[in-house]
Protein backbone atom coordinates (compact mmCIF):
# COMPACT_ATOMS: atom_id res chain seq x y z
CA UNK A 1 0.00 0.00 0.00
CA UNK A 2 0.87 3.54 -0.97
CA UNK A 3 2.17 5.89 1.92
CA UNK A 4 -0.26 8.78 0.82
CA UNK A 5 -3.30 6.43 0.45
CA UNK A 6 -2.74 5.91 4.21
CA UNK A 7 -3.32 8.95 5.46
CA UNK A 8 0.11 8.53 7.09
CA UNK A 9 1.28 12.10 5.46
CA UNK A 10 3.33 13.76 2.91
CA UNK A 11 6.79 12.31 3.54
CA UNK A 12 7.58 9.52 1.82
CA UNK A 13 7.36 6.12 3.96
CA UNK A 14 8.42 2.60 3.55
CA UNK A 15 5.71 0.15 3.56
CA UNK A 16 5.77 -1.99 6.95
CA UNK A 17 6.58 1.65 9.06
CA UNK A 18 3.24 2.45 7.28
CA UNK A 19 1.61 -0.59 7.52
CA UNK A 20 2.13 -0.36 11.41
CA UNK A 21 1.11 3.21 11.69
CA UNK A 22 -2.38 1.93 9.75
CA UNK A 23 -2.02 -1.26 12.45
CA UNK A 24 -1.76 0.77 15.54
CA UNK A 25 -4.32 3.47 14.36
CA UNK A 26 -6.96 0.71 13.59
CA UNK A 27 -5.90 -0.73 16.86
CA UNK A 28 -7.03 2.53 18.66
CA UNK A 29 -10.58 2.72 16.97
CA UNK A 30 -10.95 -0.72 18.04
CA UNK A 31 -9.59 0.52 21.56
CA UNK A 32 -11.91 2.99 21.91
CA UNK A 33 -15.25 1.43 21.01
CA UNK A 34 -14.24 -2.25 22.49
CA UNK A 35 -17.26 -2.43 24.95
CA UNK A 36 -19.57 -1.22 22.54
CA UNK A 37 -18.63 -3.79 19.97
CA UNK A 38 -18.19 -6.60 22.89
CA UNK A 39 -21.64 -6.12 24.38
CA UNK A 40 -23.75 -5.18 21.17
CA UNK A 41 -22.03 -8.09 19.38
CA UNK A 42 -23.09 -10.57 22.52
CA UNK A 43 -26.00 -9.27 22.96
CA UNK A 44 -26.78 -9.79 19.61
CA UNK A 45 -29.25 -13.20 19.10
CA UNK A 46 -29.08 -13.89 15.51
CA UNK A 47 -32.99 -14.05 15.46
CA UNK A 48 -32.77 -11.67 11.62
CA UNK A 49 -35.57 -9.77 12.69
CA UNK A 50 -34.11 -6.60 11.92
CA UNK A 51 -33.81 -7.62 8.20
CA UNK A 52 -37.30 -5.85 7.52
CA UNK A 53 -36.93 -2.62 8.62
CA UNK A 54 -33.81 -2.40 6.43
CA UNK A 55 -34.83 -1.00 2.62
CA UNK A 56 -31.81 -2.48 1.15
CA UNK A 57 -32.73 -5.72 2.00
CA UNK A 58 -36.53 -5.53 1.54
CA UNK A 59 -35.36 -4.09 -2.18
CA UNK A 60 -32.63 -6.15 -2.90
CA UNK A 61 -35.20 -9.47 -3.71
CA UNK A 62 -34.87 -9.71 0.08
CA UNK A 63 -30.97 -10.70 -0.34
CA UNK A 64 -29.77 -12.17 2.92
CA UNK A 65 -26.49 -10.55 2.41
CA UNK A 66 -28.10 -7.10 3.10
CA UNK A 67 -29.87 -7.89 6.37
CA UNK A 68 -28.01 -5.55 9.19
CA UNK A 69 -27.42 -8.21 11.49
CA UNK A 70 -25.21 -9.76 8.65
CA UNK A 71 -23.25 -6.87 7.72
CA UNK A 72 -22.30 -5.64 11.07
CA UNK A 73 -21.36 -9.19 12.06
CA UNK A 74 -19.75 -9.53 8.69
CA UNK A 75 -17.83 -6.06 9.30
CA UNK A 76 -16.67 -5.14 12.69
CA UNK A 77 -17.44 -8.69 14.21
CA UNK A 78 -14.74 -10.04 11.92
CA UNK A 79 -12.14 -7.15 11.80
CA UNK A 80 -12.83 -7.55 16.10
CA UNK A 81 -12.22 -11.23 16.15
CA UNK A 82 -9.26 -10.61 13.94
CA UNK A 83 -7.94 -7.22 15.86
CA UNK A 84 -7.82 -5.43 11.87
CA UNK A 85 -5.42 -8.31 11.08
CA UNK A 86 -7.56 -8.79 7.33
CA UNK A 87 -5.92 -9.67 4.32
CA UNK A 88 -6.63 -7.22 1.74
CA UNK A 89 -9.51 -9.63 0.29
CA UNK A 90 -11.14 -9.73 3.69
CA UNK A 91 -11.34 -6.16 3.58
CA UNK A 92 -12.73 -5.28 0.34
CA UNK A 93 -15.45 -7.63 1.43
CA UNK A 94 -15.53 -5.80 4.49
CA UNK A 95 -15.94 -2.33 2.76
CA UNK A 96 -18.24 -2.71 0.33
CA UNK A 97 -20.44 -4.20 3.01
CA UNK A 98 -19.57 -1.15 5.10
CA UNK A 99 -20.19 1.34 2.15
CA UNK A 100 -21.94 -0.17 -0.62
CA UNK A 101 -24.59 -2.12 1.51
CA UNK A 102 -25.64 -0.05 4.35
CA UNK A 103 -26.82 3.69 3.42
CA UNK A 104 -26.64 4.35 7.32
CA UNK A 105 -29.88 5.56 7.62
CA UNK A 106 -30.82 4.28 11.16
CA UNK A 107 -33.99 3.22 10.14
CA UNK A 108 -33.04 -0.40 10.93
CA UNK A 109 -34.97 -2.11 14.05
CA UNK A 110 -33.46 -4.19 16.27
CA UNK A 111 -35.99 -6.06 18.87
CA UNK A 112 -33.07 -6.56 21.34
CA UNK A 113 -32.06 -2.49 21.28
CA UNK A 114 -28.18 -2.95 19.74
CA UNK A 115 -27.32 0.25 17.68
CA UNK A 116 -26.45 -1.30 14.51
CA UNK A 117 -26.07 2.04 13.06
CA UNK A 118 -23.15 2.35 15.10
CA UNK A 119 -21.52 -0.79 14.55
CA UNK A 120 -21.09 -0.03 10.50
CA UNK A 121 -19.83 3.34 11.77
CA UNK A 122 -17.00 1.83 13.53
CA UNK A 123 -16.39 -0.26 10.46
CA UNK A 124 -16.32 2.92 8.40
CA UNK A 125 -13.68 4.47 10.81
CA UNK A 126 -11.70 1.37 10.67
CA UNK A 127 -11.70 1.12 6.45
CA UNK A 128 -11.11 4.87 6.59
CA UNK A 129 -7.88 4.11 9.08
CA UNK A 130 -7.38 1.44 6.72
CA UNK A 131 -7.63 4.01 3.52
CA UNK A 132 -10.47 2.23 1.88
CA UNK A 133 -13.13 4.86 1.20
CA UNK A 134 -15.22 5.71 -1.64
CA UNK A 135 -13.78 8.91 -3.73
CA UNK B 1 -38.00 37.32 21.69
CA UNK B 2 -37.65 33.58 21.25
CA UNK B 3 -35.92 32.36 18.01
CA UNK B 4 -37.17 28.22 17.29
CA UNK B 5 -34.62 26.22 15.89
CA UNK B 6 -36.00 23.29 14.07
CA UNK B 7 -34.18 19.89 15.55
CA UNK B 8 -33.14 17.11 13.90
CA UNK B 9 -35.05 13.83 13.71
CA UNK B 10 -31.45 12.37 15.03
CA UNK B 11 -29.88 14.73 16.90
CA UNK B 12 -30.64 14.28 20.88
CA UNK B 13 -29.08 17.13 22.36
CA UNK B 14 -31.32 19.97 20.67
CA UNK B 15 -30.23 23.72 20.22
CA UNK B 16 -31.15 25.60 23.27
CA UNK B 17 -34.28 27.94 22.31
CA UNK B 18 -32.66 31.33 21.87
CA UNK B 19 -34.20 33.96 24.79
CA UNK B 20 -33.30 37.32 25.68
CA UNK B 21 -33.81 36.51 28.88
CA UNK B 22 -30.81 36.20 31.33
CA UNK B 23 -29.24 32.81 32.15
CA UNK B 24 -30.34 31.09 35.55
CA UNK B 25 -33.92 30.36 34.03
CA UNK B 26 -32.88 27.38 33.03
CA UNK B 27 -32.56 25.91 36.88
CA UNK B 28 -36.60 26.63 37.17
CA UNK B 29 -37.10 25.00 34.44
CA UNK B 30 -35.62 21.91 35.22
CA UNK B 31 -37.18 21.43 38.26
CA UNK B 32 -40.02 21.91 36.39
CA UNK B 33 -39.58 18.97 33.76
CA UNK B 34 -38.34 16.64 36.83
CA UNK B 35 -41.87 16.75 38.32
CA UNK B 36 -43.50 16.12 34.52
CA UNK B 37 -41.28 13.44 34.70
CA UNK B 38 -43.04 11.89 37.72
CA UNK B 39 -46.35 11.50 35.30
CA UNK B 40 -44.10 8.66 33.62
CA UNK B 41 -43.60 6.64 36.30
CA UNK B 42 -41.50 4.19 34.23
CA UNK B 43 -39.67 6.95 32.94
CA UNK B 44 -37.23 7.26 35.61
CA UNK B 45 -34.48 4.57 35.39
CA UNK B 46 -34.11 3.01 38.65
CA UNK B 47 -37.77 2.87 39.09
CA UNK B 48 -39.05 -0.26 36.81
CA UNK B 49 -36.65 -2.14 38.06
CA UNK B 50 -37.51 -1.56 41.77
CA UNK B 51 -41.05 -1.95 41.07
CA UNK B 52 -40.31 -5.22 39.52
CA UNK B 53 -38.50 -6.14 42.86
CA UNK B 54 -40.94 -5.02 45.36
CA UNK B 55 -43.76 -7.18 42.69
CA UNK B 56 -42.15 -10.26 43.28
CA UNK B 57 -40.90 -9.76 46.66
CA UNK B 58 -44.63 -9.23 47.50
CA UNK B 59 -45.73 -11.93 45.69
CA UNK B 60 -43.02 -14.48 47.46
CA UNK B 61 -44.72 -13.07 50.59
CA UNK B 62 -48.05 -12.56 50.01
CA UNK B 63 -47.85 -16.51 48.17
CA UNK B 64 -49.70 -19.08 50.45
CA UNK B 65 -47.08 -21.75 50.89
CA UNK B 66 -48.12 -24.39 48.50
CA UNK B 67 -47.60 -27.66 50.01
CA UNK B 68 -50.43 -29.43 48.78
CA UNK B 69 -49.32 -32.91 48.14
CA UNK B 70 -52.18 -33.56 45.29
CA UNK B 71 -50.95 -30.28 43.43
CA UNK B 72 -47.17 -30.91 43.70
CA UNK B 73 -45.61 -32.43 40.29
CA UNK B 74 -43.20 -35.80 40.24
CA UNK B 75 -40.24 -33.47 40.45
CA UNK B 76 -40.06 -33.26 43.82
CA UNK B 77 -41.39 -36.39 43.85
CA UNK B 78 -38.29 -38.26 42.19
CA UNK B 79 -36.27 -35.96 44.25
CA UNK B 80 -37.59 -37.98 47.53
CA UNK B 81 -37.18 -40.98 45.17
CA UNK B 82 -33.63 -40.24 44.31
CA UNK B 83 -32.93 -39.47 48.52
CA UNK B 84 -34.63 -42.60 49.60
CA UNK B 85 -32.86 -44.58 46.98
CA UNK B 86 -29.81 -43.67 48.91
CA UNK B 87 -30.85 -45.40 51.94
CA UNK B 88 -30.48 -48.79 50.09
CA UNK B 89 -26.36 -49.70 49.81
CA UNK B 90 -25.11 -49.37 46.22
CA UNK B 91 -22.15 -46.96 45.13
CA UNK B 92 -23.82 -46.16 41.83
CA UNK B 93 -26.97 -44.81 43.61
CA UNK B 94 -24.94 -43.36 46.02
CA UNK B 95 -23.04 -40.85 43.13
CA UNK B 96 -25.94 -40.25 41.73
CA UNK B 97 -27.52 -38.84 44.44
CA UNK B 98 -24.25 -36.99 45.47
CA UNK B 99 -24.60 -35.63 42.84
CA UNK B 100 -28.11 -34.24 42.96
CA UNK B 101 -27.76 -33.06 45.97
CA UNK B 102 -24.69 -30.87 44.45
CA UNK B 103 -26.11 -29.70 41.60
CA UNK B 104 -29.25 -28.44 43.21
CA UNK B 105 -27.74 -27.03 46.46
CA UNK B 106 -24.88 -25.52 46.41
CA UNK B 107 -23.77 -25.75 42.07
CA UNK B 108 -27.31 -23.99 42.13
CA UNK B 109 -26.33 -21.38 44.85
CA UNK B 110 -22.83 -21.00 42.56
CA UNK B 111 -24.25 -20.29 39.65
CA UNK B 112 -26.89 -17.95 40.84
CA UNK B 113 -24.27 -15.80 42.08
CA UNK B 114 -22.25 -16.01 39.56
CA UNK B 115 -25.72 -15.15 36.67
CA UNK B 116 -26.13 -11.88 39.13
CA UNK B 117 -22.69 -10.80 39.63
CA UNK B 118 -22.28 -11.17 35.75
CA UNK B 119 -25.92 -8.93 34.88
CA UNK B 120 -24.18 -6.40 37.52
CA UNK B 121 -21.43 -6.61 35.48
CA UNK B 122 -23.04 -5.83 32.27
CA UNK B 123 -25.15 -3.07 34.12
CA UNK B 124 -21.97 -1.24 35.13
CA UNK B 125 -20.84 -2.02 31.00
CA UNK B 126 -23.79 -0.25 30.32
CA UNK B 127 -23.50 2.62 32.49
CA UNK B 128 -20.16 3.49 30.95
CA UNK B 129 -21.37 3.42 27.49
CA UNK B 130 -24.61 5.69 28.12
CA UNK B 131 -24.71 9.25 29.53
CA UNK B 132 -27.24 10.78 30.84
CA UNK B 133 -29.77 12.90 28.79
CA UNK B 134 -30.61 16.27 30.56
CA UNK B 135 -32.08 17.52 27.67
CA UNK B 136 -35.60 16.49 26.99
CA UNK B 137 -35.64 13.00 25.49
CA UNK B 138 -36.28 11.97 21.98
CA UNK B 139 -39.13 13.37 20.12
CA UNK B 140 -40.20 13.82 16.82
CA UNK B 141 -39.80 17.44 14.92
CA UNK B 142 -42.91 18.80 13.00
CA UNK B 143 -39.91 18.45 9.85
CA UNK B 144 -39.62 14.42 10.01
CA UNK B 145 -43.43 13.94 10.44
CA UNK B 146 -44.00 16.31 7.22
CA UNK B 147 -41.52 14.56 5.21
CA UNK B 148 -43.10 11.32 5.80
CA UNK B 149 -40.61 9.07 7.07
CA UNK B 150 -41.65 6.27 8.48
CA UNK B 151 -42.75 6.78 12.64
CA UNK B 152 -41.51 3.96 14.96
CA UNK B 153 -44.21 2.19 15.54
CA UNK B 154 -44.58 1.37 11.35
CA UNK B 155 -41.01 0.54 11.26
CA UNK B 156 -41.26 -1.60 14.35
CA UNK B 157 -45.01 -2.98 12.69
CA UNK B 158 -42.93 -3.84 9.55
CA UNK B 159 -40.12 -5.35 11.12
CA UNK B 160 -42.59 -7.69 13.25
CA UNK B 161 -45.07 -7.58 11.43
CA UNK B 162 -45.64 -11.73 10.82
CA UNK B 163 -48.12 -12.19 12.89
CA UNK B 164 -46.57 -15.95 13.65
CA UNK B 165 -43.22 -15.01 14.57
CA UNK B 166 -44.37 -12.74 16.91
CA UNK B 167 -47.00 -14.68 19.11
CA UNK B 168 -43.68 -17.38 18.72
CA UNK B 169 -41.52 -14.97 19.84
CA UNK B 170 -43.69 -13.58 22.89
CA UNK B 171 -45.07 -16.83 24.23
CA UNK B 172 -41.83 -18.54 24.07
CA UNK B 173 -39.94 -15.73 26.04
CA UNK B 174 -43.63 -15.56 28.46
CA UNK B 175 -43.65 -18.68 29.29
CA UNK B 176 -39.90 -19.42 29.62
CA UNK B 177 -39.67 -17.23 32.89
CA UNK B 178 -43.29 -17.86 33.91
CA UNK B 179 -43.36 -21.83 33.77
CA UNK B 180 -39.84 -22.40 36.08
CA UNK B 181 -41.09 -19.33 38.27
CA UNK B 182 -44.55 -21.03 38.92
CA UNK B 183 -43.91 -24.85 38.87
CA UNK B 184 -45.63 -26.28 41.76
CA UNK B 185 -42.61 -28.47 42.20
CA UNK B 186 -40.53 -25.49 42.03
CA UNK B 187 -42.22 -23.45 44.68
CA UNK B 188 -42.61 -26.24 47.03
CA UNK B 189 -38.49 -26.94 46.79
CA UNK B 190 -38.23 -22.91 47.36
CA UNK B 191 -40.76 -23.52 50.66
CA UNK B 192 -38.94 -26.46 52.01
CA UNK B 193 -35.85 -24.90 51.84
CA UNK B 194 -36.39 -21.13 52.35
CA UNK B 195 -39.72 -20.88 53.31
CA UNK B 196 -40.87 -18.73 50.71
CA UNK B 197 -42.45 -19.30 47.24
CA UNK B 198 -44.12 -17.85 44.55
CA UNK B 199 -47.97 -18.48 43.54
CA UNK B 200 -48.08 -21.59 41.55
CA UNK B 201 -49.81 -22.90 38.43
CA UNK B 202 -51.76 -26.07 38.36
CA UNK B 203 -49.18 -28.84 37.43
CA UNK B 204 -51.64 -30.22 33.92
CA UNK B 205 -51.51 -26.02 32.79
CA UNK B 206 -47.69 -26.10 33.44
CA UNK B 207 -46.96 -29.29 31.55
CA UNK B 208 -49.00 -28.16 28.56
CA UNK B 209 -47.26 -24.55 28.71
CA UNK B 210 -43.62 -26.98 28.65
CA UNK B 211 -45.12 -28.52 25.63
CA UNK B 212 -45.90 -25.33 24.51
CA UNK B 213 -42.14 -23.97 25.24
CA UNK B 214 -40.52 -26.81 23.29
CA UNK B 215 -42.98 -26.82 20.27
CA UNK B 216 -41.82 -23.32 20.10
CA UNK B 217 -37.98 -23.96 20.47
CA UNK B 218 -38.59 -26.77 17.48
CA UNK B 219 -40.01 -24.17 15.84
CA UNK B 220 -37.40 -21.41 16.62
CA UNK B 221 -35.41 -24.49 15.54
CA UNK B 222 -36.56 -25.20 11.85
CA UNK B 223 -36.44 -21.44 11.30
CA UNK B 224 -32.77 -21.21 11.53
CA UNK B 225 -32.13 -24.04 9.75
CA UNK B 226 -35.03 -23.54 7.19
CA UNK B 227 -35.00 -19.69 6.62
CA UNK B 228 -32.11 -18.33 4.89
CA UNK B 229 -31.48 -14.53 6.41
CA UNK B 230 -31.50 -16.33 9.63
CA UNK B 231 -29.68 -19.50 7.99
CA UNK B 232 -26.50 -16.82 6.91
CA UNK B 233 -26.47 -15.68 10.83
CA UNK B 234 -26.41 -19.31 12.49
CA UNK B 235 -23.33 -20.69 13.52
CA UNK B 236 -22.91 -24.21 15.95
CA UNK B 237 -23.14 -21.43 18.73
CA UNK B 238 -26.51 -20.27 18.12
CA UNK B 239 -27.93 -23.82 17.91
CA UNK B 240 -25.78 -24.88 21.31
CA UNK B 241 -27.20 -22.07 23.14
CA UNK B 242 -31.03 -22.89 21.72
CA UNK B 243 -30.45 -26.66 23.17
CA UNK B 244 -29.40 -25.29 26.07
CA UNK B 245 -32.37 -23.65 26.93
CA UNK B 246 -34.76 -26.14 25.35
CA UNK B 247 -32.53 -28.97 27.99
CA UNK B 248 -34.05 -28.47 31.46
CA UNK B 249 -37.61 -28.03 29.33
CA UNK B 250 -36.92 -31.18 27.96
CA UNK B 251 -35.94 -33.18 30.64
CA UNK B 252 -38.33 -31.74 33.05
CA UNK B 253 -41.24 -32.94 30.76
CA UNK B 254 -39.49 -36.39 30.51
CA UNK B 255 -39.60 -36.80 34.17
CA UNK B 256 -42.70 -35.51 34.62
CA UNK B 257 -43.95 -38.12 32.25
CA UNK B 258 -42.18 -41.02 33.32
CA UNK B 259 -40.11 -41.55 30.48
CA UNK B 260 -37.63 -42.83 32.16
CA UNK B 261 -36.85 -43.89 36.11
CA UNK B 262 -33.32 -43.11 35.83
CA UNK B 263 -32.08 -41.14 38.40
CA UNK B 264 -29.52 -39.42 35.90
CA UNK B 265 -32.71 -37.49 34.46
CA UNK B 266 -32.84 -35.62 37.38
CA UNK B 267 -28.92 -34.71 37.55
CA UNK B 268 -29.80 -33.68 33.68
CA UNK B 269 -32.34 -31.28 34.48
CA UNK B 270 -31.06 -29.38 37.26
CA UNK B 271 -27.34 -29.08 35.73
CA UNK B 272 -28.59 -28.35 32.28
CA UNK B 273 -30.44 -25.36 34.29
CA UNK B 274 -27.74 -24.35 36.46
CA UNK B 275 -25.90 -24.29 33.13
CA UNK B 276 -28.58 -21.98 31.99
CA UNK B 277 -28.27 -19.64 34.28
CA UNK B 278 -24.86 -19.73 34.52
CA UNK B 279 -24.84 -18.15 30.58
CA UNK B 280 -27.12 -15.82 30.52
CA UNK B 281 -24.94 -13.01 31.22
CA UNK B 282 -22.10 -14.41 28.88
CA UNK B 283 -23.24 -15.86 26.19
CA UNK B 284 -26.03 -14.57 23.44
CA UNK B 285 -28.63 -14.94 26.17
CA UNK B 286 -27.13 -11.52 27.15
CA UNK B 287 -29.89 -9.98 25.19
CA UNK B 288 -32.06 -10.35 28.30
CA UNK B 289 -30.54 -8.06 30.51
CA UNK B 290 -29.50 -6.33 27.18
CA UNK B 291 -32.84 -5.36 26.33
CA UNK B 292 -34.08 -4.04 29.68
CA UNK B 293 -31.19 -1.59 29.72
CA UNK B 294 -31.42 -0.46 26.00
CA UNK B 295 -35.08 -0.60 25.59
CA UNK B 296 -36.31 1.10 29.10
CA UNK B 297 -32.99 3.81 29.87
CA UNK B 298 -32.13 4.70 26.42
CA UNK B 299 -34.19 7.44 24.79
CA UNK B 300 -34.74 6.86 21.38
CA UNK B 301 -37.42 6.80 18.66
CA UNK B 302 -38.14 2.98 19.27
CA UNK B 303 -37.37 3.12 23.04
CA UNK B 304 -40.38 0.80 25.25
CA UNK B 305 -40.27 3.71 27.44
CA UNK B 306 -38.85 7.48 27.63
CA UNK B 307 -35.59 6.80 28.51
CA UNK B 308 -33.01 9.27 30.08
CA UNK B 309 -29.92 8.08 28.86
CA UNK B 310 -28.12 8.57 24.92
CA UNK B 311 -25.21 6.13 23.94
CA UNK B 312 -22.33 7.63 23.91
CA UNK B 313 -20.54 7.47 27.15
CA UNK B 314 -16.57 7.58 28.39
CA UNK B 315 -16.19 3.70 27.40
Amino acid sequence: MEAGQTGVGRQRVNGSTASAIVMHRIGRVLQRNRQMITLSLQACAHCALCAESCFKYVHSGRDPRFSPSYKAINTIGKIFRKKGRLSESEYQAVSSLAWESCALCMRCYCPVGISIPSLIACARSVCRERGIFPR
Amino acid sequence: MILQIRRSPYNTRAPRACTLEPYPVRKKEARVSALERREHWLAKPRLPGLVFLFLLLGMACAGAPQTDATTSASRAASADATSSATKSPGPHRAITSVLYDAAQGPALRLCLLAAGLGILYRAWQFRRLTRALHRQPFARSAASRAARVPSAREVRRAATSHPVMKTASFSFHLFLFLVPLLLPAHNLILHRSLHVSLPSIPSPIADWLTMVVVALGAFFLARRILVPRVRVLSTAYDYAVLLLVLGPFVTGLMAYHHVSSSPWLMIAHVASADLLLLAVPFTKLGHMPFLIFSRFFVSGEYAWRQGRRAWGGSA
